[in-house]
């Protein structure tokens, strides 16, 4: 499989009334054809702020793009023409938003806005692009008859359907979704769940996934990536993740979480709270709550380390361990 | 971040955070400064008055040395004399008091009779009909032409015009203070005191009025702004304050004969005016701005 | 949609009554006698008399009110106390006047207004916005009939461009007469207009959809217009509607600087002379006129906000304001 997207030491800072946000710091993905990347992290760990910098939708002002690349095919992203960009832009890249609820436009169709992507790409009237927004809402699961309803008149499950819809409708290359389905009732969840990974192997798709639900990553990631302070401190398939996890953040983050074959009363928190985003620590990002920190850890920033088949691991504890990954 | 920098904002009072927040708009701070000094030098000039038993004010604000008109703004004379040889600068510091205190009166009565009628519309239900259809009556007639119809009938005075004007804008304080309570009534906070068995007029006064205040100074403040360009229209139209007497909008009045001989009589009143209002909209704006920071931009 | 305006129109009915009852009871019921501005202070009691019986002053205020509003549904305004004179022919042969003034000044406030203001929030912070800013806040605060006598000293006094005064015969001159008190009246409206859609603009630019709408790959001008726009012109008509009024009011000033032959300065001519049945029909035909704008605003409410539309047809007026004041 080859990487479609590969993002290299990307650094990016918001200036704030409150001083200078470091929201990504030298953070470097890869992301292989037809593969699902899970991208996990507390809120504020800078998953969203990747996904925007990918479409290029960071606000500049205040946002500042410092450094680092966003290799599409070869192709960096951060520095082609605009109206290059904007052809990429929700043809071959696109992506899921949040909140259903706030991310249609309230007083356009439902029809228009997804036929709006079509006409932005494809040189076709608007009866040929409606008549393909229809087939998309039908593929999606929403009878074509209510694609001159507004977005007011559906639920959030169907919103977000609607979203997918405007998403998918040009079959791009890749879709990042950022937690799609945290806004929705559980029950609603699994269905958009399904309905997103059906059409990602449907249309043969890269994907990433951001999420801060675990089960979810199980469900649909091959690949995972453990984000915290803006950067990725553990990288690895989704089975040494649940099997083999390295980085005591990731282990305090399944700490977090219940476990139906094990018999726990009380779930153990990971201490404290993130560190403050205008003021990060200078060793490893995640020292300030770490029981296993040293002094090492809080002068010297840890690299990346391989421990074996891909799987990569920022701590030091990781230093001593064999290629192959025994360790448990 | 958040810590160090929110924690004193809590235990500060609404109006000492707000004022927290005014504080850092320059602009806001210093038209406030400027609207002092103009209310202090309003008041000084009242009180030469006083002392001299007008004299001061006969002499030089009022008596005409025809030897003087019209003459250019000089070293002597900094804005200029006017169409009777007077000093427009001295005529404009002592017009300062129509615009400011005239315009603070109306908007006073506006507030009171506004605040009183939105309330009792906002807090009960059954006269909220009848009062806001009175009051749609009133809003669908332009404010305008409302205290002018009213001066029309009154006839031209100082009484005649603040009332006017107050009335006029009565209906627009009722509306934003209806507003205000409609929303407030409905917060569990206000449940809470009515569970604890306070009385209707504890929940307004304790707990209504002081969270309806911000858009009341707001809209105070904006209400000046326009009670002061009303003042200076009708008298602009001969039914306000009556020359030669030192109104500004008056004066602009007397100096339309004279605009092909000396445009400075013309332009000098209307800065004053456009002036204060200016000032006026300046703190309304820093004042949302700090009351209300969602509504900042 | 035709329901909703039987509607509206319906409930017109009741204020137009409360209107002309409340500019009917100020004029009638205030001190001093009409008869005698007319007649002059050395009238005989009996020419003065017969004067009252003549003009019906001698009934009840009631009677008086429902006979002015019985002859009113018949399109008679009653006599000029002075000319003697139909007040209908003298107000509506002048309103014509007035309407051109107010829709050419609402059209060059809209004009400027609604660009101005787009511009600035787009490029929010920079000099073009701080000078707008400035500029409208200026605007804003300037009396209009101080800009008016401006007007007149810079381009008809000095420059000599346009004419200072009056209306001038033939579609050319008149057109030219019509442009400064077109500029006096609409310059403050415009600046509202310009600070409403800035405002408006800069909330609907943080909105999810727009996100949702660049993700597309729509060029940035159809974000623009198709997004933004489209969501913040609600504000801009609540206000665009509600200045419509002050163009009404203003008027009055703004025809007596220019010598514009409109109903405005028609009923400073009246007020002065003490005719009562002048200015009450000036004043009467002016409101209705605002409540009508009112009425039209209302309805454009429903065509730009499918929501309010939709809410007009499940629960009428009521729930469509609410929902509507929820939104803002």
């Amino acid at each position: 499989m080859s990487d479609i997207l590969k993002i290299e030491d990307l650094v990016i800072q918001y200036d704030t009334d409150s001083g200078c946000v470091h929201a990504l710091n030298g953070l470097s993905l890869t992301l292989r054809e037809g593969e699902t990347l899970g991208l996990v992290g507390e809120t504020g760990a800078g998953k969203t702020t990747l996904a925007r910098s990918i479409m290029g939708l960071i606000q500049c002002p205040p946002g500042k793009i410092v450094s680092g690349k966003i290799l599409y095919r070869g192709e960096d992203l951060l520095t082609m023409k605009e109206k290059h960009r904007q052809s990429i832009r929700g043809k071959e890249i696109s992506m899921i938003f949040q909140d259903p609820m706030t991310s249609l436009n309230p007083v356009t169709t439902v029809g228009d806005q997804i036929a709006e992507a079509v006409m932005a790409h494809e040189k076709i009237g608007k009866k040929q692009a409606w008549e393909k927004a229809l087939e998309m809402l039908e593929t999606v699961g929403i009878s074509r008859e209510r694609a001159s309803d507004y977005p007011h008149q559906f639920s959030g499950g169907m919103k977000q359907r609607v979203i997918i819809a405007i998403a998918l409708v040009l079959n791009p290359k890749i879709l990042l979704a950022d937690e799609p389905t945290t806004a929705l009732d559980v029950t609603i969840q699994v269905q958009v769940l399904d309905t997103i990974q059906a059409l990602r192997k449907k249309l043969d798709m890269s994907m990433i996934l951001i999420t801060h639900d675990l089960g979810i990553v199980a469900q649909t990631c091959e690949q995972v990536a453990i984000i915290y302070g803006g950067e990725v401190v553990e990288y690895a398939d989704v089975f040494t993740i649940f099997e083999n996890r390295m980085h005591p953040y990731t282990q305090g983050l399944f700490n977090s979480i219940p476990k139906l074959n094990e018999d726990v009363n009380r779930l153990v928190p990971i201490e404290g709270l993130m560190p403050d985003p205008t003021n990060l620590p200078t060793g490893c990002k995640f020292c300030t709550r770490c029981q296993h920190a040293t002094d090492r850890c809080r002068e010297e920033h840890p690299e990346m380390i391989d421990v074996g088949n891909g799987h990569l691991v920022r701590c030091f504890r990781a230093e001593n361990t064999n290629a192959g990954g025994e360790q448990k | 971040m958040k810590k160090a920098q929110n924690m004193p904002y809590q235990s500060r009072t609404l109006g000492a955070e707000a004022w927290y927040r005014f504080k850092k708009n320059k602009l806001a701070l210093g038209a406030l400064a400027i609207f002092i000094f103009l209310a202090l030098m309003a008041i000084t000039t009242i009180i030469i008055d006083l002392v001299t038993n007008n004299s001061f004010y006969d002499k030089y604000v009022i008596s005409q040395d025809l030897l003087q008109r019209l003459q250019p703004p000089s070293k002597e004379h900094v804005l200029g004399m006017d169409e009777f040889g007077r000093d427009i600068l001295l005529r404009i510091i002592w017009g300062t008091r129509y615009s400011l205190f005239m315009g603070a009166f109306a908007v006073l009565g506006a507030s009171v009779l506004g605040g009183i009628i939105g309330a009792v519309a906002g807090y009960y239900n059954m006269m909220d009909t009848i009062l806001m259809r009175i009051m749609d009556v009133f809003l669908a007639i332009p404010t305008t032409l409302l205290a002018v119809a009213i001066v029309a009938a009154t006839g031209p005075s100082l009484v005649n015009v603040v009332l006017a004007i107050a009335i006029s804008q009565t209906p627009t304080f009722a509306r934003v203070i209806r507003a205000q309570v409609l929303t407030i009534k409905d917060q569990e906070f206000i449940e809470a005191a009515r569970s604890a068995g306070a009385s209707d007029a504890r929940i307004i006064f304790r707990y209504i009025v002081p969270n309806a205040l911000s858009p009341m100074i707001v809209q105070v403040t904006m209400g000046m702004a326009s009670a002061i360009l009303s003042i200076a229209g009708l008298s602009f139209i001969g039914m306000g304050i009556q020359a030669p007497m030192p109104e500004w909008g008056a004066m602009l009045s007397n100096a339309r004969s004279y605009i092909r001989d000396a445009w400075h009589i013309t332009v000098m009143p209307g800065a004053a005016i456009m002036i204060t209002i200016l000032i006026l909209n300046i703190i309304g704006d820093g004042l949302r701005d700090a009351l209300d920071p969602r509504m900042k931009n | 949609m035709f329901r909703l305006i039987l509607k509206r129109l319906l409930l017109l009915i009741p204020v137009l009554i409360g209107v002309t009852f409340l500019v009917f009871a100020i004029l009638s019921l205030a001190p001093g006698d009409p008869v005698l501005v007319v007649l002059g202070d050395n009238a005989t009691e009996e020419a003065a008399e017969a004067m009252r019986s003549e003009l019906g002053l001698d009934k009840p205020f009631l009677e008086r009110y429902v006979n002015y509003i019985w002859d009113l549904l018949h399109g008679d305004f009653g006599k000029s106390y002075k000319t003697k004179l139909s007040v209908s022919d003298q107000i509506l042969s002048r309103f014509p006047n007035t309407i051109l003034l107010a829709l050419s000044s609402m059209l060059i406030a809209l004009l400027f207004g609604i660009p101005l203001g787009i511009l600035s929030a787009k490029k929010q912070y920079t000099l073009l916005d701080n000078v707008a800013s400035v500029g409208g806040l200026i605007s804003v605060s300037m009396p209009n009939f101080w800009l008016g006598l401006l007007l007149v000293i810079l381009f008809a006094l000095k420059l000599r461009w346009l004419p200072s005064q009056g209306m001038s015969e033939g579609t050319g001159p008149m057109l030219k007469s019509l442009i400064l008190p077109a500029v006096t009246l609409g310059t403050g409206i415009m600046a509202t207009i310009m600070r409403m859609t800035r405002s408006s603009v800069l909330e609907t630019m943080r909105q999810d959809y727009v996100s949702t709408a660049r993700a597309k790959g729509i060029s940035e001008s159809q974000v623009t217009t198709g997004h933004m726009l489209k969501n913040a012109l609600i504000p801009i008509i609540t206000s665009a509607g509600l200045q419509f009024g002050h163009l009404l009011g203003g008027s009055m000033l703004t025809e007596t600087v220019f010598s514009w032959p409109g109903v405005g300065r028609y009923m400073l001519d009246a007020i002065k002379t003490k005719d009562t049945p002048a200015v009450l029909g000036s004043v009467i035909l002016m409101s209705v006129s605002f409540s009508v704008v009112n009425l039209l605003v209302d309805i454009l409410y429903a065509f730009v906000d499918p929501r309010i539309k939709s809410q007009y047809k499940k629960h009428g007026k009521k729930s469509a304001l609410r929902a509507k004041k929820q939104e803002a």
